[in-house]
């Protein structure tokens, strides 16, 4: 708000020579890093800030009752909240992080913090919590890892979520069938579902195409001990594991187990509207803290029971990836005190995590976390997604490091290539070698 | 080749043996015929939309292409229209902006093209070009300098940054339509004008507005339209949910890592049309005329 004020002093004043001046000016001081940006030390937290997140309405209210305690505990600082859907929230951060105005407090992403680490456009937090302005003490170190880039912390990790696999129990139970099982490995679940298909009337898939889904080749992956990047940020994973990934879904499509790429394709993107709500597929694959959600909507549209299993396992276990959010403060802040005492109430405070409720992803305070596992207010669906995620913490999962541009670079290009080879237009061997080749040169560049 | 066809030949000729005035109906019927089924297919996504807008919760997403008539209801018209969104307040800011941004858009290109299209000035050639040229620039090149010039000047989450460039000509393609239009205006009425003693500014507004009408609501719907479906604008330059407008309120309702609310956004999508809409029926002689006269297509 001071930079308002300011602009518009110089605009009413001086006319346009120095507002040209001021604005040249302004432009070159911020990526130098001339910024009023305080550090927090013994300050006082006061003033105002801008907290900036995705989210649905539920989030929304949620998120406003974090605020809103916020502000009753620290009365001098007032808080203005923002938020945007997911896909409005990226373009806006895009925009505001190339002028180095974001707000002071932004929600940020594991898989999305790289890309904003070569304009130095976030603040590192690793001072604030040496100062004990942020208290991370609760949170396991491998979560905290999540934010860190190149040993600068840039994001404190507040909702942990992992990718899973929803499936219909009541579907698997009229099929005479038993409820799949933590550790199964891929041919486990490939004759698992191929007597699943043989039960399901016409038209009905045992399994949505998840082949075209990066997030579960990074699982796959990672159960052969392989990481989808290496710390140059080159891929790290040889051709022949994809070639075998894309060969299973491809032969999953092949046998009428999957459903066809050209359905797959049309599907919209909500969980509410996803087949496996509306009854097409008996398993699909979906973020594990939008469990609740999916429970939720097949239960409007009464096609059954839902249960919740994680990937299949490989030769090296459990591949689960975590994927936190967390709380960022841009290095153009001009009230960091004030930003990091905000976030230190929002991932420690008791009262703001029950609020929240783990609406996006687990709490990452490890007590807050069982707080809310052994609350009954919280309800059953909730209740697996959170033991979920400490069962895939307990394991000691590998830590994924996102390259730059992780969104644009490679998940896209892996569903266009994928795309090609279950729509027939392309070999899965043609595929694999023009994917590895086109993301080497995109990585690269 | 051998061809049999499927009906027999003398059926046809009853068409021939009709009279005049028989063939006349016959022909206004089939052509009736065909206009309605288009029409059925042009609107059925309309008819869609208002039938899915009448479903509460997630039977709205689940309605799938055809239609369900149980269990209708206008509650999300209600709670769109008063709910924390609060659409009808994004009603009257979208209103607000498109009003602005027309006004901005009429005074700006109808003075710009009178310069390029009447008057003699040094580079006349030249900056017509630059103001072509500038059609060729993608506008996702001009969005972050935009937003930093805004922002140091201080007019982030005001409608300033969405109003404002339309004052100043930045409409290069509603330019370069209205000087097509007052091209075509006879010369001989410059002349007359100034033995009258008309100066620029006077003929501007008694001659070439009056007769550019047509032109004028081409820009002005055009320019309407532009603006009430914009989201990108709205959605850099907007943080207060009080201001936002109806396209950015309409996204909110969709969020991929969250439950969504398909009832609100169908319903108040289909408010969101009855301004358009009516917009073009109530204009829709002008724009023609507009369209025609300026050799666009």
């Amino acid at each position: 708000m001071a930079v308002k004020q300011k602009g518009r002093g110089i605009a009413r004043r001086g006319g346009w020579t120095k507002m040209v001046v001021a604005t040249a000016t302004a432009l070159l001081a911020v990526p130098l890093g001339m910024t009023p940006a305080a550090s927090a030390g013994t300050t006082a937290p006061s003033g105002n800030i801008t907290y900036f997140w995705w989210g649905d309405p539920i989030r929304n209210q949620l998120t406003d009752a974090v605020i809103n305690l916020y502000e009753k505990a620290h009365p001098a600082v007032k808080v203005q909240g923002e938020e945007l859907a997911w896909t409005n929230y990226w373009e806006k951060v895009t925009v505001e992080a190339a002028a180095h105005t974001l707000p002071c407090v932004t929600q940020t992403q594991s898989r999305e913090l790289e890309t904003y680490t070569s304009g130095k456009v976030l603040m590192d937090l690793n001072s604030l919590v040496k100062s004990g302005d942020i208290n991370v003490s609760g949170m396991p170190k491998a979560i905290l890892d999540t934010g860190m880039v190149n040993g600068k912390l840039e994001m404190i990790p507040y909702g942990a979520a992992y990718d899973a696999l929803v499936y219909n129990q009541s579907m698997v139970a009229k099929a005479g069938l038993p409820q799949p099982q933590r550790g199964w490995n891929y041919a486990q679940f490939g004759a698992w579902l191929k007597k699943l298909q043989a039960k399901l009337p016409k038209g009905v898939y045992a399994t949505n195409l998840t082949g075209t889904d990066s997030d579960a080749f990074l699982i796959y992956a990672q159960t052969y001990g392989y990481s989808l990047f290496n710390k140059a940020g080159q891929l790290g994973f040889p051709a022949s594991l994809l070639q075998n990934f894309w060969g299973i879904w491809e032969n999953y499509v092949k046998e009428g187990v999957a459903a066809p790429e050209a359905m797959y394709a049309s599907e919209p993107t909500s969980s509410e509207e996803s087949y496996i709500v509306k009854g097409r597929v008996a398993v699909e694959a979906e973020p594990g803290n939008q469990y609740s959600d999916v429970v939720s909507a097949a239960a409007t549209s009464k096609v059954g029971k839902m249960g919740m299993m994680l990937y299949p396992y490989g030769p090296h276990g459990l591949g689960e990836a975590i994927i936190t959010s967390g709380l960022s403060i841009p290095a153009s802040c001009n009230n960091v005190p004030a930003a990091a005492s905000f976030i230190n109430f929002f991932t420690n405070n008791a009262a703001a995590a029950k609020a929240f409720a783990s609406n996006n992803g687990a709490v990452t305070d490890t007590a807050l976390l069982d707080n809310q596992i052994n609350s009954k207010a919280t309800s059953p669906s909730v209740k697996l997604e959170l033991n979920t995620y400490k069962y895939i913490s307990g394991q000691h999962v590998p830590l994924v490091l996102y390259p730059s541009g992780y969104t644009q670079v490679f998940t896209d290009l892996f569903l266009q290539v994928s795309e090609k080879i279950f729509s027939g237009e392309e070999s899965v061997a043609a595929g694999t070698k023009s994917f590895m080749q086109q993301a080497k040169v995109d990585l690269a560049s | 080749m051998s061809y049999t066809s499927p009906v027999s030949a003398p059926r046809l000729f009853f068409l021939f043996r009709l009279k005049p005035v028989r063939l006349r109906a016959f022909q206004a019927l089939l052509r009736h015929i065909v206009v309605i089924c288009l029409l059925v297919v042009i609107l059925y996504p309309i008819a869609w939309l208002f039938v899915a807008s009448l479903h509460t919760g997630e039977s709205a997403a689940l309605m799938g292409v055809g239609f369900n008539f149980n269990h209708l209801s206008l509650a999300n018209y209600g709670s769109g229209l008063t709910g924390s969104l609060d659409f009808s307040r994004l009603f009257l800011n979208s209103l607000l902006v498109a009003v602005l941004e027309v006004i901005g858009a009429l005074l700006s290109c109808t003075m710009a093209a009178y310069a390029f299209a009447r008057l003699r000035f040094p580079l006349k050639g030249p900056l017509f070009a630059v103001l072509i040229g500038a059609l060729l620039i993608p506008g996702q090149v001009l969005i972050v300098p935009q937003f930093i010039l805004f922002y140091h000047l201080g007019v982030v989450g005001t409608y300033i940054p969405l109003v404002l460039p339309h004052y100043l000509g930045i409409d290069a393609f509603f330019i370069f339509l209205e000087v097509q239009f007052i091209r075509t205006l006879p010369r001989e009425l410059d002349d007359a004008a100034r033995i009258d003693g008309c100066g620029h500014v006077t003929f501007l507004l008694r001659v070439v507005v009056p007769l550019s009408l047509p032109a004028l609501a081409t820009v002005a719907m055009f320019m309407f339209i532009n603006s009430w479906n914009d989201l990108l604008g709205p959605l850099l330059y907007l943080s207060n949910p009080h201001l936002y407008t109806v396209p950015l309120g309409l996204s909110e309702f969709i969020d991929n890592t969250g439950q969504s609310s398909y009832g609100g956004l169908y319903a108040m999508s289909f408010l969101s049309l009855v301004p358009v809409a009516g917009f073009f029926l109530a204009g829709q002689r002008f724009l023609v005329q507009g369209i025609a006269t300026t050799g666009l297509k």
